[in-house]
């Protein structure tokens, strides 16, 4: 693909290729014979004449030893994590492609091999094989077995679950002939990252069977071997130790840096999405209500990310009591305009320009740099999704105490007092036994309740309500509208109202701004917004609420 | 309570499975042990007597039995390398590894997550990079290797800590303080790379969570950022995080078997190296299972922790 840019795929190659040239180019340097002793040379330190990096305790060169050792432990991780890969990917596809007993009999075996701690079934394995460096690595390349098979059945179920398989074998396609020509492929780069992963502590397990004597035995280079025979030189001969063990040190951070930079680059984009910027503009057709008197405006608010503007000179007016609308399409910047009310933005997008004016006050766009005492006690916020909007490890009442308590200084049990009562106030049926509950617990309808108790808490002024119902049936949703309504006139709150719903918005507020592509491009109040839309996308909006709208006035009436 | 009984009948389960491995270990030795521990002027006769003597005559499956059922009662059969019961070595030599792996573990799982939670907490800073510059360093650091450098660090050249010697330690009575010193350098070395593992993975599941709604919602009802972070973020982080340092307690009892090579520590790790060193399957067999019996312990542990941080989890 030409979009992807040459220096990353420099990256990608960057350390294997280096690696690669270390493997072939040790050999053919002029460098010292690695095995040959002298013993009246034991010892030299760094810099010494003819051995830069000094001798060993029998007068062999350092370089030479270290750089053929690291060839060795190279040479070895390739071929353990090659053995790995091969054996544990196979039985992973195996368990995969056949399901049922088969996958039940792998995967159960690699579980067994997996409750085992790794290093203690290398050391059995090397103890029945008896030591070297060749039953080194076969030892550990088998305890890594289960860490491919496991991943790479994981990549594999997810293919063989895919349409184009299914039709290949429907088409009685053989076994081997649809593992070879769709599973194998699509686990290129998994199996890739997976590699990557586990090369680096494999070189490491490697050489500790080596640094035990179990693995390669002298007079070979090997960088465990090295460590593990000087070691008790630590003390007088230091280098002698320290410049093996920085050896292994540096290649196994190498490869563990590059398995994550893989992690973080994976494979080759997405297609190209067009660019938002490019849109021809249009002019908004604003009607914004006059006076600075209201409770809330945005004035001239521009949002930016990755570079390209997603939310254009948004302005909106709502004054006190009343009840605004943000309607649009998905992508429209309803939800990051309610955000930077909130001042929650996601880190991602930057705020080029504009002010959100609470009272008349510009509050800034960012919640940091808030006056005191603003979210959650002048601003109540509902989100969307009743499946992330509690935390699910604490407990409902402790979530909306937490609330309580920020804001108020009170003590605990007047706080518990308080939050049933605000339970009470949402209508959750069974208030004492639900205080206790963990969000998990409860049904979707009820945790919004509960996430509308919280955003009440502290008797805000203004209620910002992100979807609340969208993700909710249309019983569900019925109920909590009108609860909404209720709650909202009996308080006198000021309502911000996010959907992309006209029909629900109908039910609850004054005046609707409808936005396209980061702009208003519609804004009147609600009757006229229904009775002469003007703008393409709220005529859109208003043809799709009729069939939705429909149902929920039924399901309340 | 269902769920503590289920996920112990789970424990056996796996613990049986576990001592087939350790069992199967020996299928895999070239040759009778038998003949090898009487060497190549035994009779037919001697070697049947001690093939029945360690449990190795009939099938794999009545052998297996034998075996399991000494095994249950607690004799590990014999060590021929040492000539004492397998069973006394490694009691005498358990208590060493306990203290020493659960010294690291602790330093593990502390700083660990503190580290984890700093750098996410500062991941645009410098010191928040920094310190996962750190922990990509530290997964990558043998064993081994951080052993000897803290012994030629703290103990050679600082002089802070004994170089070895907790033989004499545990030897002569039970002196905290003494015995502390001793800990401190193989415990540290023990758990850096755990550290480092839990340290990172903490990291990105805070990272995560970040964009969670519910850690928006937190934040929209006006707590400050340190409580958000501390209190929401981190216990997500915290339930995602647990099963992985029930895996961490298999990796430190593995590297014992390096850091009581280095500092000559009296424990199981090192009566292992031996045994394989020398073949001596029985002793093998018997220090494998008694690590691996502890290492399924923590991972009960874990999952208990676990269930009681997370009240999602399925009894």
């Amino acid at each position: 693909m030409s979009r992807v840019p040459r220096r990353s795929r420099a990256a990608r190659w960057a350390v294997p290729l280096g690696l690669l040239a270390l493997v072939v180019l040790v050999p053919v340097l002029p460098l010292a014979d690695p095995d040959l002793t002298a013993l009246e040379a034991r010892l030299l330190t760094p810099g010494s004449p003819g051995h830069l990096l000094g001798t060993d305790a029998l007068g062999r060169d350092l370089l030479s030893r270290l750089l053929f050792a690291t060839r060795l432990s190279l040479l070895v991780g390739v071929l353990g994590v090659s053995i790995a890969a091969c054996v544990g990917g196979s039985l992973g596809v195996i368990a995969a492609y056949f399901g049922g007993r088969v996958d039940f009999l792998v995967m159960r075996s690699v579980d067994v091999l997996l409750s085992l701690p790794y290093l203690l079934l290398a050391l059995g394995i090397v103890a029945a094989l008896g030591p070297g460096l060749g039953h080194a690595m076969i030892a550990i390349a088998i305890v890594n077995v289960p860490f491919f098979a496991r991943s790479m059945r994981g990549v594999a179920l997810s293919v063989v679950t895919e349409e184009y398989v299914t039709a290949a074998r429907s088409l009685g396609a053989s076994g081997f002939r649809t593992m070879t020509r769709h599973i194998l492929p699509a686990l290129r780069t998994p199996l890739l990252s997976a590699a990557a992963t586990s090369a680096g502590w494999m070189v490491v397990e490697t050489a500790g069977l080596s640094f035990l004597g179990l693995g390669a035995q002298p007079p070979t280079a090997d960088l465990g071997t090295m460590v593990g025979q000087t070691r008790h030189l630590i003390v007088t001969a230091p280098h002698a130790v320290l410049l093996p063990a920085a050896c292994l040190a540096l290649l196994v951070v190498l490869l563990n840096l590059w398995s994550d930079w893989l992690a973080a680059h994976p494979g080759p984009p997405a297609a190209a999405r067009d660019s938002r910027t490019e849109q021809p503009t249009r002019p908004a057709t604003v009607e914004t209500e006059a006076g600075v008197d209201g409770l809330l405006a945005v004035r001239g608010l521009c949002l930016s990310a990755a570079g390209a503007e997603i939310l254009r000179d948004v302005r909106l007016d709502v004054r006190a009591g009343r009840a605004l609308g943000l309607a649009g399409p998905s992508g429209s910047g309803k939800s990051l305009t309610l955000l930077s009310i909130l001042g929650l933005l996601p880190d991602s997008v930057q705020a080029q320009r504009g002010q959100i004016l609470l009272s008349g006050i510009d509050i800034g766009l960012r919640a940091q740099a808030h006056p005191s005492a603003i979210l959650g006690k002048r601003m109540g916020y509902v989100p969307q999704n009743p499946q992330s909007s509690l935390h699910p490890l604490f407990r409902v009442g402790r979530q909306i105490m937490e609330a309580i308590e920020q804001h108020q200084s009170i003590p605990s049990a007047e706080a518990e007092r308080r939050a049933l009562e605000l339970l009470r106030e949402v209508r959750v049926a069974d208030p004492e036994a639900r205080l206790k509950a963990y969000p998990h617990e409860l049904s979707g309808g009820m945790r919004q309740r509960v996430a509308l108790a919280m955003a009440l808490a502290n008797d805000p002024e203004l209620l910002l309500l992100d979807e609340p119902t969208t993700a909710l049936d249309a019983t569900t949703q019925a109920a909590l509208l009108s609860l909404l309504s209720e709650r909202i006139s009996a308080r006198g709150l000021t309502v911000v109202f996010v959907s992309h719903d006209l029909g629900v918005l109908a039910e609850l507020c004054d005046d609707i701004a409808v936005m396209d592509q980061g702009q208003v491009v519609e804004y009147a109040e609600a009757a006229q917004i229904f009775a002469a839309p003007t703008h393409a996308v709220t005529h859109a909006l208003v043809q799709a609420s009729l069939g939705e709208g429909f149902a929920t006035r039924r399901a309340l009436s | 309570m269902a769920y503590v009984v289920k996920r112990v009948g789970m424990l056996v389960v796996t613990w049986l499975l576990l001592s087939l491995v350790v069992f199967g270990l020996a299928a895999l030795v070239p040759g009778d042990p038998a003949s090898a521990i009487l060497g190549p002027y035994a009779t037919e006769e001697r070697i049947l007597l001690l093939q029945r003597e360690m449990g190795m005559s009939g099938s794999w499956l009545s052998r297996y039995w034998i075996w399991l059922s000494r095994v249950v009662r607690g004799d590990f059969g014999y060590a021929y390398s040492l000539d004492l019961p397998v069973a006394r070595v490694v009691w005498r030599r358990l208590g060493p590894t306990l203290l020493l792996s659960s010294a690291a573990l602790c330093f593990a799982v502390s700083a660990g997550l503190s580290v984890g939670m700093l750098s996410a907490r500062r991941a645009r800073k410098r010191d928040g990079l920094l310190l996962s510059a750190l922990s990509l360093v530290g997964i990558s650091m043998p064993t081994f290797v951080l052993a000897l450098l803290f012994m030629l660090l703290f103990a050679a050249w600082a002089g802070l800590y004994p170089v070895s010697g907790m033989h004499d330690a545990l030897g002569s009575g039970w002196r905290v303080r003494d015995i502390a010193a001793h800990l401190v350098l193989p415990a540290l070395s023990l758990g850096v790379v755990s550290a480092s593992v839990i340290a990172r993975l903490t990291r990105r599941y805070a990272l995560d969570a970040e964009s969670d709604e519910y850690v928006r919602v937190a934040r929209a009802k006006g707590l400050p950022e340190n409580a958000v972070f501390y209190r929401h973020i981190f216990r997500t982080a915290l339930a995602r995080v647990i099963p992985v340092i029930g895996l961490q307690a298999g990796f430190v009892l593995g590297g014992a078997v390096y850091v009581e090579s280095v500092f000559q520590w009296p424990g199981l790790g090192r009566l292992l190296v031996d045994a394989v060193e020398k073949r001596d399957l029985m002793l093998m067999q018997g220090t494998v299972l008694v690590l691996a019996t502890a290492y399924v312990l923590t991972s009960l542990a874990a999952d208990l922790v676990q269930r009681a941080i997370d009240p999602r989890v399925e009894a």
